[in-house]
């Protein structure tokens, strides 16, 4: 693909469910340039005290060890906090970075959003 | 960037990029182009775009910040592997490089190890070189 210079196949929106909870909604390319504004977003909604994170990831279609990387260094910090992160994934390629990395047992992964979201009620 | 008619095999494909984060969408497009045109299947072409922007990725971090260096990435045939070398530029500005300087720069190699069949990674003057190969599954 080619994108006009300047624009990124990258976007991230984030819903507060409630005084704890957030789900970020990634889409496109989760890599070395656009992982620091993960990084950003989550802290500032750990600052705000959010600690139940679901990182949406459907909608994502490459992620790298730099994204890897951001997603656990803010389970570090959540762990602090007894927060936690769970992922919405289901793309095989996705996944299988996660297993590469030796972190499923780290995030809890689920197949969508809506079964992410009933996890946490009974979490 | 079009695919060629011609078919990769023998083919030299190359790609330079100034070495900033930014350009890794074109790293990626281009080693899952050369992956394509090589008939890998569809999960190692993901694997080698992966590979290929990891390694990319370190070189970018390799740099000096303001340096205005670019990294090179070169995809061949070789055999029944396709290989992809990438390299930074001699004109980083950085201190000598500790051959174990790799194994600090965090998860990259180690997944980059596990995506492909063979990584080898070199030192060549004041740069760094990373020969990356994956090999074609036997045809049936």
């Amino acid at each position: 693909m080619n994108l006009p210079h300047g624009q990124l196949n990258f976007a991230i929106r984030d819903e507060v469910i409630d005084a704890e909870t957030a789900v970020i909604n990634l889409s496109g390319d989760v890599d070395m340039h656009t992982a620091p504004m993960l990084k950003r977003r989550m802290t500032e909604l750990i600052h705000e005290g959010r600690r139940r994170f679901i990182v949406d990831l459907s909608e994502v279609s490459f992620i790298d060890s730099t994204a890897i990387g951001v997603l656990v260094g803010r389970r570090k910090d959540l762990l602090r906090r007894r927060g936690t992160i769970a992922l919405v994934c289901s793309d095989e390629n996705v996944l299988e970075i996660f297993e590469i990395a030796g972190l499923p047992a780290l995030f809890e992964i689920h197949d969508s959003r809506e079964r992410a979201l009933e996890a946490r009620v009974h979490a | 960037m079009s695919p060629q008619a011609i078919s990769l095999r023998q083919e030299l494909r190359e790609l330079r990029v100034p070495a900033s984060t930014e350009m890794l969408f074109r790293v990626r497009d281009f080693a899952e182009a050369a992956a394509e045109a090589f008939g890998l299947s569809s999960r190692d072409r993901y694997r080698v775009k992966l590979a290929a922007s990891e390694a990319a990725a370190n070189a970018i971090e390799h740099g000096a910040p303001d340096s205005d260096g670019s990294i090179k990435l070169r995809v061949v045939c070789e055999g029944d592997s396709l290989a992809m070398y990438v390299s930074d530029a001699g004109s980083f500005a950085t201190p000598a490089v500790d051959p174990d300087q790799w194994s600090e720069r965090g998860r990259g190699l180690a997944f980059i190890a596990a995506l492909m069949d063979e990584v080898e990674v070199t030192r060549e003057g004041t740069g760094t070189l990373v020969r990356m190969a994956k090999r074609l599954p036997v045809a049936a």
